[in-house]
């Protein structure tokens, strides 16, 4: 009642959509060059500044791309060493296309990506191989990414030999070590990855990820192809991990609740974009964007006697092939004026370290 | 050591073949007692209780594999109040699904059979007349006379399972992705329900009825009726799917993970859709998954698998505020949840379930169990079911004596 009342209260605005999209597209392309030509941060492990990713969907006969999807738009943050970054969002918003950015599987098309105090953006494939041995990925789903028809001793040191982390004579003891960190039996190194659960097979991808003693490592939903009780074993081993190691972590997951567990910080993604970011405490018990209200509210309680008031969404996620104008997420939000849908929301610090993206705000 | 595992996990051909010799007679058996031709007075049943519209009642489903026998369903038993949500929760591979799936007569064949056990069903008939044809109720177009006979779903031949399946049971599917048929247009395939289910039903009627099932589900019917399956999300396909379960007025409805493949604010919406539906249809939600939170807030009564066996049941408070089971126990301390406090360690349920095909005697949750060690009464028998209130029920020897002294 109270947003409809100062809208009419307002005089008329007539928004001129290619205006404020040129506007926009100025102010942050200074806004970019700027942030780009900072120094870098000496205590982060991992920074990123203004990461952007487009897929081609149409391209004309001589290979100008004429129709694009922005699968990342504009995400910045910072990881500390030992520490770990939630990423949260729903199906289609482009965490795990962040998550592959990171690691340079996907080329970003705009950005910069600083690891260790390097600008890796630019860095070619064979550059990239000295970097991959410190920074590492989990995936999704431990049923196809392990190859059948090898060992798990032999899937485990090829990363060793290739990398060349321990003389060739000491691969044997220090797989067989690296497997007792991770809670495989010794008798496992002759057996073939069909021989094991869902969350048995996770354990070898997460012993074949740090194998290489990296300082990162990107898990891009480990848990979720698992159930309830193996998941817990896996949560409770990577960060069992982290501990002994000083690792850090991009944790994607779709799961707040285990997200919340792991993380000491969360971003949460919609659309391609970062709507909200900030330390565990700031998001969950002061969450600012419309959007992460609802995902917490819309998490189901295993507690039969709270009834929640939900904040209930209308509707699908967009095409991120034809976001809409202005706010991204103006089309669901339940709080939507008339600015929402013309004018993109700025992403800026509302409290130390706590960024939101919300014209209401 | 290593010579004696190797036989376990591997069959010589010897072996195997004298599994499949066993297996084709016993499949062989079951096939031909599917097709047989009877009478219906062969397949009516009577309900323990008049209250339920389901009762299943020491179920047995087996598949018949080449490495043996796997028991994915070995004597379970629960019921289905009328007007009640019952949830069925378990890990994946615990039998969950086949269950329903033997509900719906749906077992792949011949390899799954339903072996031992009755599945009653209280179903609501059109009263015949002599020349087998129904009768209209007076004063109304398109209804008739109905009568309620119990069937025992088991026992009934595949070609009269069309009594049931789809019409007084239906089924929502998983993945809404895939259950839908892709070169049919949606309107299509709503319209086949009625024009199957209702007799004397006319293109025009269906039509009218499929609109009606998707308003109801919440969907503008001008713009998804013409619409192929493609041109939908995720979580209108799944809508489309709760209005074709509808569309044929169903006593129950079977949701098998209705919400698993959808993000959490679609699920949301459908979870809302199902609990305004359940108020508005007179029936009954078996909803089968895997999530507490889910389960804890749509279910009146909980059902929990493990491996094939039902271990406890009661009411969603008795489940979750008074958890008898080690296992439920675990379940509900390893899950994260969104209060919990993040500084310690996870409880987890160490190791995984048991092979399926060499199940133990012994309880199956024994070599997993925090609480077994108390008591040597775990390596004996299988524990039976033992009532701790008048709607709970634990299969654990760690109550056996609380029974026995009360």
């Amino acid at each position: 009642m109270a947003n409809n009342q100062v809208v009419n209260n307002a005089p008329e605005v007539v928004y001129d959509d290619a205006a404020i999209a040129a506007e926009f597209k100025a102010k942050r392309a200074q806004q970019i060059a700027e942030d780009c030509a900072q120094p870098f941060d000496p205590q982060a492990l991992l920074e990123v500044r203004h990461l952007r990713k487009c897929f081609p969907l149409q391209k004309t006969i001589t290979g100008k791309v004429t129709r694009e999807l922005v699968a990342v738009d504009d995400v910045s943050f910072r990881l500390y060493p030992g520490e770990t970054l939630g990423i949260v969002g729903e199906s289609g918003c482009g965490k795990t296309t962040t998550g592959r950015a990171i690691l340079k599987l996907h080329q970003p098309t705009g950005g910069q990506i600083i690891f260790d105090g390097k600008d890796i953006t630019k860095y070619n494939s064979k550059q990239m191989r000295e970097i991959r041995k410190q920074m590492q990925i989990i995936f999704q789903d431990p049923y196809s990414s392990l190859p059948p028809r090898d060992t798990v001793g032999g899937i485990l040191s090829e990363p060793v030999e290739v990398h060349k982390i321990v003389p060739k004579n000491q691969i044997k003891n220090y797989v067989l070590e690296l497997m007792d960190k991770c809670g495989l039996r010794d008798y496992y190194f002759e057996r073939y990855p069909h021989e094991f659960s869902g969350g048995q097979r996770q354990r070898i991808c997460i012993a074949r990820a740090l194998s290489v003693n990296p300082k990162l490592v990107i898990c891009d939903e480990p848990v979720s192809a698992l159930d309830v009780s193996i998941q817990a074993q896996i949560i409770n081993l990577l960060k069992q991990l982290q501990r002994e190691m000083n690792l850090a972590y991009v944790f994607i997951s779709h799961d707040l609740s285990v997200v919340k567990f792991i993380s000491d910080k969360i971003g949460v993604m919609y659309l391609g974009g970062m709507m909200e970011f900030g330390t565990k405490e700031d998001i969950f018990n002061n969450p600012l964007h419309p959007y992460t209200k609802a995902l917490f509210s819309a998490v189901p309680n295993p507690d039969p006697t709270v009834k929640m008031e939900r904040i209930k969404l209308e509707g699908d996620i967009p095409s991120p092939a034809n976001p809409p104008k202005g706010c991204r997420f103006h089309t669901r939000c339940p709080y939507a004026t008339e600015v929402c849908k013309h004018v993109p929301p700025e992403y800026k610090e509302h409290e130390p370290g706590h960024f939101a993206a919300c014209h209401l705000l | 050591m290593a010579k004696e595992k190797t036989s376990k996990n591997y069959l010589s051909g010897k072996e195997i073949r004298a599994i499949s010799k066993a297996n084709a007679k016993e499949m062989k058996r079951l096939e031909a007692y599917k097709k047989r031709r009877c009478d219906e007075s062969e397949f009516l049943s009577q309900m323990k209780n008049n209250q339920n519209i389901l009762e299943i009642d020491d179920l047995h489903t087996f598949f018949f594999t080449e490495q043996g026998v796997v028991k994915a369903v070995n004597g379970v038993s629960y019921d289905v109040p009328k007007n009640a949500v019952v949830g069925v929760v378990g890990e994946s591979g615990c039998g969950k699904s086949v269950t329903s799936m033997s509900v719906m007569r749906l077992i792949q064949g011949p390899t799954g059979q339903i072996v031992d056990g009755s599945i009653r069903f209280k179903s609501k008939e059109y009263k015949l007349d002599s020349k087998g044809k129904p009768i209209p109720k007076a004063g109304t177009e398109g209804e008739y006379e109905t009568e309620e006979k119990v069937y025992d779903i088991a026992k009934m031949p595949t070609r009269e399972i069309h009594r049931i399946r789809g019409k007084q049971v239906a089924m929502i599917f998983q993945e809404p992705m895939t259950s839908l048929n892709p070169v049919f247009t949606i309107g299509q395939q709503l319209d086949e329900v009625t024009l199957l289910h209702v007799p004397g039903a006319t293109k025009e009627m269906a039509r009218a009825k499929s609109e009606e099932m998707l308003r109801l589900v919440g969907i503008i019917p001008e713009n998804v009726y013409k619409a192929f399956p493609h041109e939908l999300s995720g979580g209108m396909r799944q809508r489309v799917m709760i209005a074709m379960a509808l569309a044929a007025e169903p006593r129950l409805i079977i949701a098998d993970e209705p919400t698993t493949a959808l993000d959490v604010t679609i699920q949301a919406q459908i979870l809302d859709l199902l609990q305004d539906i359940k108020n508005k249809i007179d029936g009954s939600i078996l909803l089968i998954t895997h999530d507490l939170g889910v389960i804890a807030e749509m279910a009146d009564y909980v059902v929990v698998m493990y491996a094939g066996k039902v271990i406890e049941k009661g009411t969603v408070y008795e489940i979750f505020q008074d958890p008898r089971h080690p296992y439920t126990i675990g379940l509900q301390k390893s899950k994260p949840t969104m209060k919990l406090d993040d500084s310690t360690e996870l409880y987890n349920i160490p190791g995984n379930v048991p092979n399926p095909i060499n199940m133990p005697s012994h309880c199956y949750f024994k070599e997993r169990c925090a609480m077994c060690a108390q008591n040597g009464k775990c390596s004996g028998d299988y524990p039976n079911m033992v009532q701790v209130s008048p709607t709970h029920f634990v299969a654990c020897h760690l109550y056996d004596e609380e029974n026995n002294n009360g």
